[in-house]
């Protein structure tokens, strides 16, 4: 399995990062007040949005390489949780684009979003 | 074919520039909540959204006439990728992308300047100069920086050149066994729409190089490893039917230009 790549310090991601967990639940309320709840989803969704700043050509190279390779959302790799070092095996990216900007030589900024697969 | 006009400095575009590439997933999600992915492998988009400041009316003018010339969104001309490598393959010089003559030998996984394997040994085994070029579909008086890293274990001596139908830059490097980055700047007075940039070596001559890079701008900028797509887009458009300026001053001009283009 693909790894998600890492930037030239051996992390994957920058202060600030923020991390969410998900659950989906589906809520039922009958007319007497009562409610039935069941989830939608096998398990918990983690989500990971990486805020990259001060990357260089090399780095986002390499990134643009990984996001081609995975067709963007559609492909599946390993991610390693930047918090606790857990590695989560059916990751994929957040959405279809990825964006870069480049603020001036080897000054370049990116938003990157990496969700666990529901399963 | 109309080009995306350089500034007079040479480039195309200004710090900061921003570059996004899109693709295409279909999602389905079935009841019980499980998810469905199906990419669409030939949909590739890439924009680039340039912000341009300190313009000169003969700059602005330029630009105002491609739109108009394309009329908005219409029509296509080509651009050149300010934050890429124009060249192919710019790791693999075995390639199609590259032209090769017939007694020009090719090794891989050459040690590299950084201590990896992504370098080329290339031997003339002939007794005529052998060279190793890229064809880029772009006006050849454009203004261009060609590098590579050279370098060769004997002391030999290579030929770095960008050539059109009708004019030609070449400037030969003596080189000895430490890896160099040899930054050429090019622009050529001719009016033909080919351009071709590569390496040559005399008969018995063998050098190790690495990361050929060709940019629209005057000088190199960090190296960036390039694949299937170089840095030419023969079909780009406008993002927008509408191209605002803004007059900051005497001869001082700024605008938001945001161009799209299938990879």
């Amino acid at each position: 399995m693909n790894e998600y790549p890492k930037l030239r310090t051996g992390t994957a991601a920058q202060y600030p990062a923020v991390k969410t967990v998900g659950y989906r639940t589906e809520v039922l309320r009958f007319v007497d007040g009562s409610e039935q709840r069941y989830r939608e989803s096998g398990g918990p969704v983690r989500r990971w949005e990486l805020r990259l700043d001060l990357i260089d050509e090399e780095e986002w190279g390499r990134l643009e390489e990984f996001f081609e390779g995975e067709q963007g959302s559609f492909g599946s790799f390993r991610f390693e949780d930047p918090w606790d070092g857990t590695g989560y095996e059916d990751c994929s990216f957040g959405g279809d684009e990825l964006e870069w900007e480049l603020e001036g030589e080897s000054r370049g900024g990116a938003v990157v979003v990496v969700e666990q697969n529901r399963t | 074919m109309p080009y995306f006009p350089q500034l007079q400095s040479g480039a195309t575009s200004q710090f900061p520039a921003r570059r996004k590439i899109q693709k295409r997933t279909v999602r389905v999600e079935s009841p019980e909540g499980r998810e469905w992915k199906a990419a669409d492998g030939l949909w590739r988009r890439v924009e680039w959204r340039l912000e341009l400041g300190g313009l000169t009316s003969a700059e602005w003018g330029a630009l105002e006439g491609l739109f108009h010339e394309v009329e908005g969104r219409r029509g296509a001309f080509t651009f050149l990728d300010p934050v890429g490598n124009l060249l192919a393959w710019s790791e693999e010089p075995e390639r199609e992308a590259w032209r090769k003559d017939p007694y020009l030998e090719i090794t891989g996984e050459v040690e590299d300047p950084w201590g990896t394997r992504r370098a080329a040994r290339l031997r003339n085994a002939g007794s005529v100069p052998q060279k190793i070029e890229q064809g880029l579909a772009a006006p050849g008086w454009f203004q261009y920086c060609m590098s590579v890293w050279l370098r060769s274990e004997a002391a030999g001596e290579a030929t770095v050149f960008a050539r059109t139908g009708t004019a030609a830059k070449e400037e030969t490097i003596r080189l000895d066994g430490v890896w160099r980055r040899i930054a050429i700047p090019v622009k050529l007075a001719c009016e033909d729409e080919f351009i071709r940039f590569g390496l040559e070596l005399g008969p018995g001559r063998a050098v190790e190089a690495f990361g050929m890079q060709v940019e629209a701008q005057g000088g190199a900028s960090k190296y960036k490893k390039s694949g299937s797509r170089g840095g030419v887009y023969e079909e780009a458009r406008f993002a927008e039917d509408i191209l605002a300026v803004r007059a900051e001053g005497p001869e001082c001009y700024a605008c938001t230009v945001r161009v799209v283009a299938r990879w």
